[in-house]
């Protein structure tokens, strides 16, 4: 009777704890299965692919002869080798990777690895402002809005509904997956160089794409232009200074990378011409006319604007004006 | 000497020099000099009509350079938001035919006689704060934006051939940007939910027809030269931004295999030429959509100065041997960098390039060039200065000779 109680209570201990005893006895039989791991774990078109085999510490490889076959072809260049690169096929287009091994027993054993390669396009849209004739698009600075799109495609773009994990600066934007969430916003975190990445996977688990990119952020500036009336912003930005030549010059201080948000509604804005807060502003806080006096050689001009609740959202501009 | 003696000669002296003064002034008459003044005195004339020669109301006249060997002539001084080369009023024989411009700030439409170089005012409807514009190759019909960003306005307009106003109506949609057809139709990207649409607007029944969607908002787009050919759609170029080339063609967008960080991109239906940044400069290389290969174009060019042909095959450029850092075009779009531009031909599918002209030598000027575009028989390239807005015409091909 002892017995039994002793027995029954290692044969408990030992269902309890189940998993980890039988993993224990799968590495003392020799390991997991042979895989075939990619770097990139998700290619996309055209990446240069290394494929390798993983024995998981198995006797798989052991004195096996490899044969790779890359789309039903042998790849006569990666005989025997435990990995071999290749260029990743056209988007949407599957690629089946295969190992063959000849142990020394004369037993075969088959690895197969398929993957499509996808394009996993992740397309940012910093919320920041530039000039309307600035061509290209505006950087993020920090803390301002950063719309951030994933367009995945194949032969075609395909449809979003799947799900979605999105990693920014080590926080996970919704606190974990998101179906159908191809568009999110966030706050640009601080750093010159924020890391995002991105998990794409169907609706059963699988991931089938993944994507680690870096977000710049920079710092506001100012930019002087001058202003015509009848032509608008001249194109042309004043380097250090501005020359007067008529009665009226109207000047526009242009903050490039500002938060969207900070321009449209400023804590400060503030305008100052030879050292005194200048009032003169008209409808646009960010224009200012000034009229010729009896003063005549040089005046400094100088805007500030700035969030006051995020200091570094702001910027400082100044230029001479030639009088 | 005595003090009475010096008064004596001091009163000479003061008689004598008031007697000249008095005779100068009145009995000296000047010798003729052989210098030539204008004479302000008019003819004798019973006609109290004031006489103005004819030329004084003739339009102002402008060089465009025929009769000589000039290959770049000037074309306006005016600062010009919109041009097209239209054939409605082509008569002449050797395919020159009439350039409407619109001008800067006014949205009025002139004409310029590329044979004559008569110019004249098609329109006198002003739309104020004029700031890109685009007219039918007929003739017939414009579309102006005034003022930008949020509060832009899109005004259509019938140009009439009998009266100098402007029959005019708006278009709703909140446009980001628009162009012109070969087939008198307008197309345009408009702002909507979740991102941007094309569209095709045909401003004689003014119906829409819709192209394709984009699933961002940042999208530059190179437009085609029908509704249904093949546009290219990429986000805006940032040199420390990736951006991705997509094709949109029988209302679907398809990846193509272009990328690179300050992506920016012409293309042509068949070839892709795009430039993209590498660790310190940017590069251009030539993609061919036919056979899915990559070459490089061996002169660095920045797509928004070239012109696709329309015959040919090939890309005409404008570009500055200059070396190229990562903020080179950052600071272009920002206007704190100028070009000094000369024109290369690229040949796809291979890239081989020529030069086809040294464009300061030729004018004599510096010119930032942007917003090239050729005329429907590819003889004429028409483009405009950046740092004047100003309209020139370069002669590809100089019927006169």
């Amino acid at each position: 009777m002892r017995a039994f109680v002793i027995l029954s209570f290692v044969l408990a201990i030992f269902l309890a704890n189940q998993p980890v005893a039988l993993a224990q006895f799968s590495e003392l039989s020799g390991g997991s299965e042979t895989v075939i791991d990619l770097r990139p774990s998700f290619p996309q078109p055209g990446d240069e692919v290394k494929a390798t085999l993983n024995s998981g510490g198995n006797n798989d490889l052991f004195g096996a002869n490899i044969t790779w076959l890359l789309d039903g072809k042998e790849v006569l260049s990666a005989q025997n080798s435990r990995s071999f690169e290749f260029t990743a096929t056209e988007a949407g287009v599957a690629q089946i990777i295969t190992a063959i091994l000849n142990k020394p027993n004369k037993a075969l054993k088959e690895i197969e690895r398929i993957f499509t390669p996808l394009y996993l396009d992740i397309i940012f849209e910093p919320q920041t402002h530039v000039p309307p004739f600035y061509l290209g698009r505006s950087t993020a600075s920090l803390g301002s809005v950063v719309n951030a799109t994933a367009v995945l495609s194949g032969q075609k773009i395909l449809g979003t509904d799947l799900v979605y994990r999105w990693e920014v600066g080590g926080d996970i934007i919704g606190q974990g997956t998101l179906r159908g969430q191809n568009k999110v916003s966030f706050a640009t975190p601080r750093g010159k160089y924020v890391l995002l990445n991105l998990a794409v996977s169907d609706l059963f688990g699988n991931q089938i794409a993944g994507r680690s990119v870096y977000l710049p952020s920079v710092a506001p500036k100012i930019v002087f232009y001058e202003v015509n009336a009848l032509f608008g912003l001249k194109q042309t930005p004043a380097e250090s200074s501005l020359r007067m030549f008529g009665s009226t010059l109207v000047v526009r201080a242009a903050p490039y990378f500002l938060d969207s948000r900070v321009y449209n509604n400023p804590d400060l804005l503030e305008w100052e011409v030879g050292g005194r807060v200048y009032e003169n502003v008209g409808q646009n806080p960010y224009e200012v006319t000034l009229q010729r006096n009896t003063f005549s050689g040089l005046a400094g001009l100088e805007v500030h604007v700035r969030d006051l609740d995020n200091l570094s959202q702001g910027a400082v501009g100044n230029i001479d004006i030639n009088l | 000497m005595k003090r009475s003696l010096f008064i004596t000669i001091g009163v000479i002296i003061v008689f004598v020099l008031i007697a000249v003064w008095v005779y100068i002034l009145f009995f000296y008459t000047a010798a003729p000099a052989d210098d030539t003044f204008t004479d302000l005195n008019p003819p004798n004339n019973t006609n109290n009509s004031l006489a103005i020669e004819d030329s004084f109301f003739a339009a102002p006249t402008i060089d465009v350079g025929f009769g000589d060997d000039k290959k770049i002539v000037q074309l306006t001084t005016a600062q010009v938001v919109g041009f097209q080369e239209v054939s409605r009023t082509n008569s002449s024989t050797n395919n020159l035919g009439e350039l409407y411009y619109i001008e800067s700030g006014t949205g009025h439409i002139f004409s310029i006689n590329l044979e004559s170089g008569e110019e004249r005012r098609v329109t006198a409807t002003t739309i104020p704060s004029s700031r890109k514009g685009v007219i039918t190759q007929n003739g017939l019909y414009t579309l102006i934006q005034s003022g930008s960003g949020a509060g832009s306005q899109f005004t259509v307009g019938r140009i009439s051939t009998t009266s100098a106003s402007l029959s005019t109506h708006q278009i709703n949609d909140p446009i980001i940007d628009f162009a012109t057809t070969e087939n008198n139709t307008f197309i345009y990207l408009s702002s909507v939910s979740g991102g941007l649409v094309g569209k095709e607007y045909n401003p004689v029944d003014r119906s829409t027809n819709t192209l394709f969607g984009i699933p961002f908002n940042e999208a530059r787009v190179v437009w085609g030269q029908t509704a249904t050919s093949s546009h290219y759609v990429y986000p805006k170029p940032n040199d420390q931004l990736e951006g991705y080339l997509y094709k949109a063609e029988n209302g679907t967008l398809e990846r193509l295999p272009v990328s690179g960080l300050g992506l920016s991109v012409i293309g042509n239906g068949e070839h892709v030429l795009f430039t993209s940044r590498t660790k310190d400069d940017y590069r251009s290389d030539l993609y061919n959509e036919l056979t899915g290969e990559t070459a490089n174009s061996f002169v660095t060019v920045l797509p928004d100065k070239c012109v696709s042909m329309r015959q040919g095959g090939s890309f005409l450029c404008a570009s500055e041997e200059i070396t190229f850092n990562y903020k080179t075009f950052e600071n272009w779009y920002e206007g704190s960098l100028s070009y000094d531009d000369d024109l290369w031909e690229i040949f796809a599918p291979f890239g081989d390039i020529s030069f086809s002209v040294d464009v300061t030598r030729e004018t004599g000027r510096e010119l930032d060039i942007i917003n090239l575009q050729t005329n429907p028989s590819n003889t004429s390239v028409y483009f405009q200065n950046k740092n004047d807005q100003t309209l020139w015409w370069y002669k590809v091909v100089n019927l006169e000779n």
